[in-house]
Protein backbone atom coordinates (compact mmCIF):
# COMPACT_ATOMS: atom_id res chain seq x y z
CA UNK A 1 0.00 0.00 0.00
CA UNK A 2 1.97 2.93 -1.25
CA UNK A 3 1.52 6.55 -0.42
CA UNK A 4 0.56 7.06 -4.04
CA UNK A 5 -2.34 4.63 -3.70
CA UNK A 6 -3.66 6.42 -0.61
CA UNK A 7 -3.44 9.75 -2.41
CA UNK A 8 -5.28 8.33 -5.40
CA UNK A 9 -7.93 6.89 -3.10
CA UNK A 10 -8.53 10.28 -1.52
CA UNK A 11 -8.67 11.94 -4.94
CA UNK A 12 -11.41 9.62 -6.03
CA UNK A 13 -13.24 9.83 -2.70
CA UNK A 14 -13.29 13.63 -2.88
CA UNK A 15 -14.61 13.44 -6.43
CA UNK A 16 -17.31 10.96 -5.41
CA UNK A 17 -18.29 13.06 -2.43
CA UNK A 18 -18.65 16.31 -4.37
CA UNK A 19 -20.63 14.59 -7.15
CA UNK A 20 -22.93 12.98 -4.62
CA UNK A 21 -23.52 16.28 -2.84
CA UNK A 22 -24.28 18.08 -6.10
CA UNK A 23 -26.80 15.34 -6.99
CA UNK A 24 -28.39 15.71 -3.55
CA UNK A 25 -28.54 19.50 -3.97
CA UNK A 26 -30.50 18.99 -7.19
CA UNK A 27 -32.98 16.60 -5.65
CA UNK A 28 -33.44 18.00 -2.14
CA UNK A 29 -35.18 21.21 -1.20
CA UNK A 30 -32.78 24.15 -1.53
CA UNK A 31 -31.15 25.42 1.62
CA UNK A 32 -31.71 29.16 1.74
CA UNK A 33 -28.95 30.87 3.75
CA UNK A 34 -30.25 33.30 6.32
CA UNK A 35 -29.82 37.03 5.92
CA UNK A 36 -27.45 37.25 8.90
CA UNK A 37 -25.23 34.56 7.41
CA UNK A 38 -25.06 36.37 4.08
CA UNK A 39 -24.12 39.62 5.83
CA UNK A 40 -21.40 37.87 7.85
CA UNK A 41 -19.95 36.21 4.75
CA UNK A 42 -20.08 39.48 2.81
CA UNK A 43 -18.03 41.18 5.54
CA UNK A 44 -15.59 38.29 5.61
CA UNK A 45 -15.10 38.41 1.84
CA UNK A 46 -14.64 42.19 1.81
CA UNK A 47 -12.15 42.12 4.61
CA UNK A 48 -10.86 38.62 5.25
CA UNK A 49 -8.00 39.69 7.53
CA UNK A 50 -9.90 41.91 9.90
CA UNK A 51 -8.97 41.23 13.51
CA UNK A 52 -12.54 41.98 14.59
CA UNK A 53 -13.75 38.53 13.74
CA UNK A 54 -14.30 36.09 16.47
CA UNK A 55 -15.38 32.55 15.92
CA UNK A 56 -19.17 32.40 16.18
CA UNK A 57 -18.88 29.04 17.89
CA UNK A 58 -16.43 30.34 20.48
CA UNK A 59 -18.61 33.38 21.13
CA UNK A 60 -21.59 31.21 21.92
CA UNK A 61 -19.62 29.17 24.41
CA UNK A 62 -18.20 32.33 25.95
CA UNK A 63 -21.72 33.62 26.45
CA UNK A 64 -22.75 30.33 28.07
CA UNK A 65 -19.71 30.51 30.35
CA UNK A 66 -20.58 34.07 31.24
CA UNK A 67 -24.09 33.09 32.32
CA UNK A 68 -22.71 30.14 34.27
CA UNK A 69 -20.25 32.41 36.08
CA UNK A 70 -22.99 34.90 36.96
CA UNK A 71 -25.14 32.05 38.30
CA UNK A 72 -22.28 30.78 40.48
CA UNK A 73 -21.60 34.28 41.84
CA UNK A 74 -25.27 34.78 42.67
CA UNK A 75 -25.35 31.46 44.52
CA UNK A 76 -22.27 32.41 46.55
CA UNK A 77 -23.80 35.79 47.42
CA UNK A 78 -27.06 34.16 48.45
CA UNK A 79 -25.29 31.59 50.62
CA UNK A 80 -23.16 34.29 52.26
CA UNK A 81 -26.25 36.38 52.98
CA UNK A 82 -28.06 33.46 54.52
CA UNK A 83 -25.10 32.59 56.76
CA UNK A 84 -24.44 36.23 57.75
CA UNK A 85 -27.93 37.13 58.96
CA UNK A 86 -28.94 35.23 62.10
CA UNK A 87 -32.71 35.46 61.66
CA UNK A 88 -32.45 34.12 58.12
CA UNK A 89 -30.11 31.38 59.27
CA UNK A 90 -32.40 30.35 62.12
CA UNK A 91 -35.42 30.34 59.88
CA UNK A 92 -33.62 28.20 57.32
CA UNK A 93 -32.53 25.84 60.08
CA UNK A 94 -36.14 25.47 61.25
CA UNK A 95 -37.29 24.75 57.72
CA UNK A 96 -34.61 22.11 57.23
CA UNK A 97 -35.45 20.47 60.56
CA UNK A 98 -39.15 20.41 59.74
CA UNK A 99 -38.58 18.99 56.30
CA UNK A 100 -35.95 16.38 56.96
CA UNK A 101 -36.15 15.37 60.56
CA UNK A 102 -38.58 13.10 62.38
CA UNK A 103 -36.61 13.76 65.51
CA UNK A 104 -37.72 16.32 68.03
CA UNK A 105 -35.79 17.37 71.07
CA UNK A 106 -37.85 18.76 73.85
CA UNK A 107 -36.11 21.40 75.85
CA UNK A 108 -37.55 23.02 78.87
CA UNK A 109 -39.44 26.07 77.88
CA UNK A 110 -39.03 27.82 81.12
CA UNK A 111 -36.29 27.06 83.50
CA UNK A 112 -37.60 27.83 86.90
CA UNK A 113 -35.07 27.42 89.60
CA UNK A 114 -36.63 25.06 92.08
CA UNK A 115 -36.79 25.97 95.64
CA UNK A 116 -35.07 23.08 97.37
CA UNK A 117 -37.33 23.37 100.32
CA UNK A 118 -40.30 23.04 97.99
CA UNK A 119 -39.11 19.95 96.19
CA UNK A 120 -41.92 17.67 97.12
CA UNK A 121 -41.76 14.07 96.18
CA UNK A 122 -44.87 13.11 94.32
CA UNK A 123 -45.83 9.68 93.05
CA UNK A 124 -48.55 8.32 90.79
CA UNK A 125 -51.36 6.75 92.76
CA UNK A 126 -53.08 4.78 90.06
CA UNK A 127 -50.98 1.86 88.95
CA UNK A 128 -52.26 -0.55 86.27
CA UNK A 129 -53.51 -3.90 87.49
CA UNK A 130 -50.90 -6.61 87.57
CA UNK A 131 -47.98 -4.22 88.12
CA UNK A 132 -45.91 -4.30 91.27
CA UNK A 133 -43.20 -1.94 92.46
CA UNK A 134 -39.87 -3.26 91.29
CA UNK A 135 -37.43 -0.48 92.11
CA UNK A 136 -37.46 2.85 93.90
CA UNK A 137 -34.71 5.46 94.12
CA UNK A 138 -35.01 8.76 95.91
CA UNK A 139 -31.81 10.77 96.18
CA UNK A 140 -30.44 14.23 95.37
CA UNK A 141 -33.75 15.63 94.26
CA UNK A 142 -34.27 12.77 91.84
CA UNK A 143 -37.03 10.22 92.12
CA UNK A 144 -37.18 7.08 90.02
CA UNK A 145 -39.77 4.41 90.51
CA UNK A 146 -40.33 1.37 88.34
CA UNK A 147 -43.25 -1.05 88.29
CA UNK A 148 -43.22 -4.29 86.41
CA UNK A 149 -45.84 -6.90 85.50
CA UNK A 150 -45.69 -10.64 84.94
CA UNK A 151 -44.77 -10.16 81.32
CA UNK A 152 -41.85 -7.87 82.17
CA UNK A 153 -43.65 -4.79 80.88
CA UNK A 154 -42.37 -1.79 82.82
CA UNK A 155 -43.84 1.47 83.93
CA UNK A 156 -41.26 4.09 84.86
CA UNK A 157 -41.80 7.30 86.78
CA UNK A 158 -39.25 10.10 87.07
CA UNK A 159 -39.37 13.32 89.05
CA UNK A 160 -36.52 15.77 88.84
CA UNK A 161 -35.98 19.56 89.04
CA UNK A 162 -36.05 20.88 85.47
CA UNK A 163 -32.76 22.73 85.92
CA UNK A 164 -31.04 19.51 86.85
CA UNK A 165 -32.88 17.33 84.37
CA UNK A 166 -30.56 14.55 83.32
CA UNK A 167 -33.08 12.63 81.35
CA UNK A 168 -33.23 13.39 77.63
CA UNK A 169 -36.36 12.37 75.86
CA UNK A 170 -35.95 11.89 72.10
CA UNK A 171 -38.68 10.68 69.90
CA UNK A 172 -37.27 8.98 66.83
CA UNK A 173 -40.20 7.90 64.70
CA UNK A 174 -42.60 8.88 67.49
CA UNK A 175 -45.70 10.99 67.26
CA UNK A 176 -45.66 14.00 69.56
CA UNK A 177 -48.74 15.84 70.70
CA UNK A 178 -49.73 18.33 73.32
CA UNK A 179 -51.96 16.99 76.11
CA UNK A 180 -53.78 18.27 79.13
CA UNK A 181 -53.40 16.44 82.42
CA UNK A 182 -56.07 17.89 84.70
CA UNK A 183 -55.11 21.54 84.62
CA UNK A 184 -51.57 20.92 83.57
CA UNK A 185 -50.18 21.04 80.02
CA UNK A 186 -47.75 18.43 78.87
CA UNK A 187 -46.48 16.41 75.92
CA UNK A 188 -47.10 12.82 74.90
CA UNK A 189 -44.73 10.75 72.77
CA UNK A 190 -46.09 7.60 71.21
CA UNK A 191 -43.60 5.15 69.74
CA UNK A 192 -45.97 2.88 67.87
CA UNK A 193 -43.21 0.61 66.67
CA UNK A 194 -42.22 -0.37 70.20
CA UNK A 195 -45.58 0.40 71.80
CA UNK A 196 -44.10 2.82 74.32
CA UNK A 197 -45.90 5.94 75.49
CA UNK A 198 -44.19 8.74 77.34
CA UNK A 199 -46.02 11.47 79.21
CA UNK A 200 -44.08 14.52 80.30
CA UNK A 201 -45.08 17.73 82.01
CA UNK A 202 -43.54 20.44 84.12
CA UNK A 203 -44.88 22.13 87.24
CA UNK A 204 -43.19 24.74 89.40
CA UNK A 205 -39.74 23.98 88.08
CA UNK A 206 -40.06 20.21 88.42
CA UNK A 207 -40.37 17.79 85.52
CA UNK A 208 -42.50 14.68 85.78
CA UNK A 209 -42.06 11.83 83.33
CA UNK A 210 -44.05 8.65 82.94
CA UNK A 211 -42.95 5.92 80.49
CA UNK A 212 -44.84 2.72 79.83
CA UNK A 213 -46.50 0.30 77.46
CA UNK A 214 -50.05 1.24 78.43
CA UNK A 215 -52.63 2.87 76.14
CA UNK A 216 -52.40 6.64 75.77
CA UNK A 217 -55.59 7.44 77.67
CA UNK A 218 -54.51 5.23 80.56
CA UNK A 219 -51.12 6.94 80.72
CA UNK A 220 -52.85 10.33 80.96
CA UNK A 221 -55.05 8.99 83.74
CA UNK A 222 -52.00 7.66 85.63
CA UNK A 223 -50.24 11.02 85.20
CA UNK A 224 -53.31 12.75 86.58
CA UNK A 225 -52.90 10.82 89.84
CA UNK A 226 -49.39 12.14 90.50
CA UNK A 227 -49.42 14.08 93.72
CA UNK B 1 7.37 35.22 4.64
CA UNK B 2 7.51 37.61 1.71
CA UNK B 3 4.98 35.47 -0.12
CA UNK B 4 2.65 35.62 2.87
CA UNK B 5 3.04 39.40 3.18
CA UNK B 6 2.17 39.82 -0.46
CA UNK B 7 -1.09 38.02 0.19
CA UNK B 8 -2.25 40.35 2.92
CA UNK B 9 -5.18 42.57 2.07
CA UNK B 10 -4.69 42.46 -1.66
CA UNK B 11 -7.54 42.61 -4.12
CA UNK B 12 -6.21 39.44 -5.68
CA UNK B 13 -6.51 37.68 -2.35
CA UNK B 14 -10.06 38.85 -1.81
CA UNK B 15 -10.94 37.80 -5.34
CA UNK B 16 -9.59 34.28 -4.74
CA UNK B 17 -11.44 34.02 -1.49
CA UNK B 18 -14.60 35.20 -3.17
CA UNK B 19 -14.22 32.57 -5.92
CA UNK B 20 -13.84 29.80 -3.36
CA UNK B 21 -16.86 31.02 -1.41
CA UNK B 22 -19.09 31.31 -4.46
CA UNK B 23 -18.07 27.89 -5.73
CA UNK B 24 -18.16 25.76 -2.58
CA UNK B 25 -20.48 27.56 -0.19
CA UNK B 26 -23.67 25.69 -1.16
CA UNK B 27 -22.05 22.30 -0.93
CA UNK B 28 -20.42 23.05 2.41
CA UNK B 29 -23.67 24.38 3.81
CA UNK B 30 -25.43 21.22 2.64
CA UNK B 31 -22.92 18.95 4.37
CA UNK B 32 -23.14 21.03 7.57
CA UNK B 33 -26.95 20.98 7.63
CA UNK B 34 -26.98 17.21 7.05
CA UNK B 35 -24.57 16.68 9.93
CA UNK B 36 -26.05 19.13 12.41
CA UNK B 37 -29.75 19.19 11.43
CA UNK B 38 -29.76 22.83 12.45
CA UNK B 39 -29.30 25.57 9.86
CA UNK B 40 -28.14 28.24 12.29
CA UNK B 41 -25.42 26.03 13.72
CA UNK B 42 -24.54 24.83 10.22
CA UNK B 43 -24.05 28.42 9.03
CA UNK B 44 -21.85 29.16 12.03
CA UNK B 45 -19.67 26.16 11.23
CA UNK B 46 -19.39 27.08 7.54
CA UNK B 47 -18.54 30.64 8.52
CA UNK B 48 -15.86 29.29 10.85
CA UNK B 49 -14.55 27.13 8.00
CA UNK B 50 -14.07 30.13 5.75
CA UNK B 51 -12.47 32.05 8.59
CA UNK B 52 -9.93 29.26 8.99
CA UNK B 53 -9.46 29.15 5.24
CA UNK B 54 -8.37 32.79 5.39
CA UNK B 55 -5.52 31.84 7.69
CA UNK B 56 -4.46 28.90 5.52
CA UNK B 57 -5.39 30.12 2.06
CA UNK B 58 -1.81 29.65 0.96
CA UNK B 59 -2.42 25.89 1.09
CA UNK B 60 -4.83 26.17 -1.84
CA UNK B 61 -3.25 25.35 -5.16
CA UNK B 62 -3.13 28.54 -7.26
CA UNK B 63 -4.33 26.61 -10.32
CA UNK B 64 -7.67 26.13 -8.57
CA UNK B 65 -8.60 29.79 -9.03
CA UNK B 66 -8.04 29.76 -12.77
CA UNK B 67 -10.20 26.68 -13.22
CA UNK B 68 -12.95 28.00 -10.98
CA UNK B 69 -12.90 31.43 -12.63
CA UNK B 70 -13.51 29.80 -16.00
CA UNK B 71 -16.29 27.75 -14.45
CA UNK B 72 -17.94 30.93 -13.08
CA UNK B 73 -17.73 32.50 -16.52
CA UNK B 74 -19.37 29.42 -18.07
CA UNK B 75 -22.19 29.71 -15.55
CA UNK B 76 -22.58 33.46 -16.05
CA UNK B 77 -22.82 32.93 -19.79
CA UNK B 78 -26.05 31.11 -19.14
CA UNK B 79 -24.93 27.49 -19.14
CA UNK B 80 -26.70 25.43 -16.52
CA UNK B 81 -23.75 23.27 -15.57
CA UNK B 82 -22.70 21.72 -12.33
CA UNK B 83 -19.14 22.09 -11.07
CA UNK B 84 -18.47 18.35 -11.27
CA UNK B 85 -19.80 18.20 -14.83
CA UNK B 86 -17.50 21.04 -15.79
CA UNK B 87 -14.51 19.44 -14.09
CA UNK B 88 -15.13 16.17 -15.95
CA UNK B 89 -14.44 18.05 -19.18
CA UNK B 90 -10.98 19.07 -18.03
CA UNK B 91 -7.72 17.20 -18.00
CA UNK B 92 -7.05 15.16 -14.93
CA UNK B 93 -4.51 17.43 -13.28
CA UNK B 94 -6.73 20.51 -13.41
CA UNK B 95 -9.72 18.48 -12.28
CA UNK B 96 -7.85 17.10 -9.28
CA UNK B 97 -6.70 20.49 -7.94
CA UNK B 98 -10.37 21.49 -7.59
CA UNK B 99 -11.30 18.22 -5.90
CA UNK B 100 -8.30 18.65 -3.68
CA UNK B 101 -9.54 22.10 -2.68
CA UNK B 102 -12.97 20.65 -2.00
CA UNK B 103 -11.41 17.91 0.13
CA UNK B 104 -9.46 20.54 2.05
CA UNK B 105 -12.52 22.67 2.76
CA UNK B 106 -14.82 19.80 3.69
CA UNK B 107 -12.15 18.33 5.99
CA UNK B 108 -11.91 21.62 7.88
CA UNK B 109 -15.70 21.83 8.04
CA UNK B 110 -16.14 18.31 9.38
CA UNK B 111 -13.40 18.88 11.95
CA UNK B 112 -15.19 22.02 13.18
CA UNK B 113 -18.52 20.22 13.32
CA UNK B 114 -17.12 17.24 15.23
CA UNK B 115 -15.47 19.55 17.79
CA UNK B 116 -18.71 21.49 18.07
CA UNK B 117 -20.77 18.35 18.63
CA UNK B 118 -18.29 17.16 21.27
CA UNK B 119 -18.59 20.45 23.13
CA UNK B 120 -22.36 20.23 22.90
CA UNK B 121 -22.07 16.67 24.32
CA UNK B 122 -23.86 15.38 21.29
CA UNK B 123 -20.98 13.29 20.02
CA UNK B 124 -20.17 10.43 22.28
CA UNK B 125 -17.16 8.77 20.81
CA UNK B 126 -15.10 8.72 17.74
CA UNK B 127 -16.44 5.26 16.94
CA UNK B 128 -19.87 6.73 16.43
CA UNK B 129 -18.65 8.67 13.47
CA UNK B 130 -20.46 6.26 11.17
CA UNK B 131 -23.48 8.43 11.92
CA UNK B 132 -21.66 11.41 10.50
CA UNK B 133 -22.71 12.27 7.00
CA UNK B 134 -19.87 11.26 4.70
CA UNK B 135 -21.60 12.04 1.44
CA UNK B 136 -19.71 9.55 -0.64
CA UNK B 137 -22.97 8.32 -2.08
CA UNK B 138 -24.35 5.02 -3.28
CA UNK B 139 -21.45 4.54 -5.67
CA UNK B 140 -19.38 3.59 -2.67
CA UNK B 141 -21.23 0.30 -2.52
CA UNK B 142 -21.95 -0.31 -6.14
CA UNK B 143 -19.12 1.15 -8.17
CA UNK B 144 -17.75 -0.76 -11.04
CA UNK B 145 -14.45 -2.19 -9.95
CA UNK B 146 -11.75 -0.88 -12.18
CA UNK B 147 -9.07 -1.56 -9.75
CA UNK B 148 -10.01 -3.90 -6.89
CA UNK B 149 -7.22 -2.82 -4.62
CA UNK B 150 -7.98 0.88 -5.01
CA UNK B 151 -11.67 0.18 -4.61
CA UNK B 152 -11.05 -1.82 -1.43
CA UNK B 153 -8.85 0.98 -0.09
CA UNK B 154 -11.51 3.60 -0.72
CA UNK B 155 -14.14 1.51 1.03
CA UNK B 156 -11.88 1.00 4.02
CA UNK B 157 -11.01 4.68 4.21
CA UNK B 158 -14.74 5.42 4.27
CA UNK B 159 -15.09 3.02 7.21
CA UNK B 160 -12.51 4.88 9.27
CA UNK B 161 -13.70 7.31 11.95
CA UNK B 162 -14.10 10.81 10.64
CA UNK B 163 -11.09 12.28 12.44
CA UNK B 164 -8.82 9.56 11.05
CA UNK B 165 -10.04 10.31 7.53
CA UNK B 166 -9.40 14.01 7.99
CA UNK B 167 -5.81 13.52 9.12
CA UNK B 168 -4.98 10.98 6.40
CA UNK B 169 -6.61 13.19 3.76
CA UNK B 170 -4.52 16.20 4.73
CA UNK B 171 -1.40 14.09 5.20
CA UNK B 172 -1.45 12.09 1.98
CA UNK B 173 -3.70 14.04 -0.37
CA UNK B 174 -2.64 17.56 0.55
CA UNK B 175 0.83 16.53 1.71
CA UNK B 176 0.81 18.74 4.77
CA UNK B 177 3.04 18.36 7.78
CA UNK B 178 1.73 17.39 11.21
CA UNK B 179 2.08 20.96 12.49
CA UNK B 180 0.21 22.35 9.48
CA UNK B 181 -2.56 19.80 9.94
CA UNK B 182 -2.62 20.63 13.63
CA UNK B 183 -3.15 24.29 12.86
CA UNK B 184 -5.99 23.54 10.49
CA UNK B 185 -7.76 21.07 12.74
CA UNK B 186 -7.01 22.86 15.97
CA UNK B 187 -4.91 20.07 17.50
CA UNK B 188 -1.29 19.73 18.56
CA UNK B 189 1.20 18.21 16.15
CA UNK B 190 1.87 15.37 18.62
CA UNK B 191 -1.82 14.57 18.67
CA UNK B 192 -1.90 14.61 14.88
CA UNK B 193 0.99 12.15 14.75
CA UNK B 194 -0.78 9.83 17.16
CA UNK B 195 -4.00 10.01 15.19
CA UNK B 196 -2.12 9.37 11.97
CA UNK B 197 -0.42 6.30 13.44
CA UNK B 198 -3.71 4.89 14.70
CA UNK B 199 -5.41 5.65 11.39
CA UNK B 200 -2.72 3.88 9.41
CA UNK B 201 -2.80 0.88 11.73
CA UNK B 202 -6.55 0.62 11.45
CA UNK B 203 -6.44 1.01 7.68
CA UNK B 204 -3.80 -1.68 7.45
CA UNK B 205 -5.91 -4.00 9.61
CA UNK B 206 -8.94 -3.44 7.38
CA UNK B 207 -6.92 -4.10 4.25
CA UNK B 208 -5.40 -7.28 5.72
CA UNK B 209 -8.91 -8.53 6.56
CA UNK B 210 -9.82 -7.91 2.94
CA UNK B 211 -7.00 -10.19 1.88
CA UNK B 212 -4.39 -7.61 1.05
CA UNK B 213 -1.04 -7.97 2.75
CA UNK B 214 0.68 -4.71 3.48
CA UNK B 215 3.63 -3.44 5.31
CA UNK B 216 2.93 -0.48 7.53
CA UNK B 217 2.29 2.71 5.63
CA UNK B 218 5.34 4.88 5.73
CA UNK B 219 5.20 8.21 7.39
CA UNK B 220 5.44 11.16 5.10
CA UNK B 221 8.25 13.62 5.43
CA UNK B 222 7.40 16.27 7.99
CA UNK B 223 5.57 13.84 10.31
Amino acid sequence: MTNYLIKKAFEELSEMELKHIEDCLEKDAPIMPTYSYLIKMKKLIENPYSEEYESPIVIKHRISLRYALIAVLLMIMFTTTVIAFTPVREKLKDIIITLFSDHVDIDSIEEVEPDEANFVIKIPHKIPEGYHLYKETKEDNTVHMQWIDNEDNTLDYFEQPSSELSITITSDSSEVRDITIGTKHGKMFTDKEHNITTVLYEEEGVTFILIGCRPEEEMIQIADTIY
Amino acid sequence: MLVYLSLLDTDEDKKHFSILYETYNRQLLYVAVKMLHNQEQAEDCVHETFMRLVKHIDKIDARTYKVLERFRKEQQSGKDIKLTEYLDTLEKEKKMVCYKTWGYLVTILKSIIINFLRKESRFISINDSKDIFTGYGPDMEEEVIRDRELSELKKNIAKLPETYQQVLMLQYFHELSSSEIGQILGKSSDNIRHISKRARDKLRTLMVRGGYLYDELSDKKGF
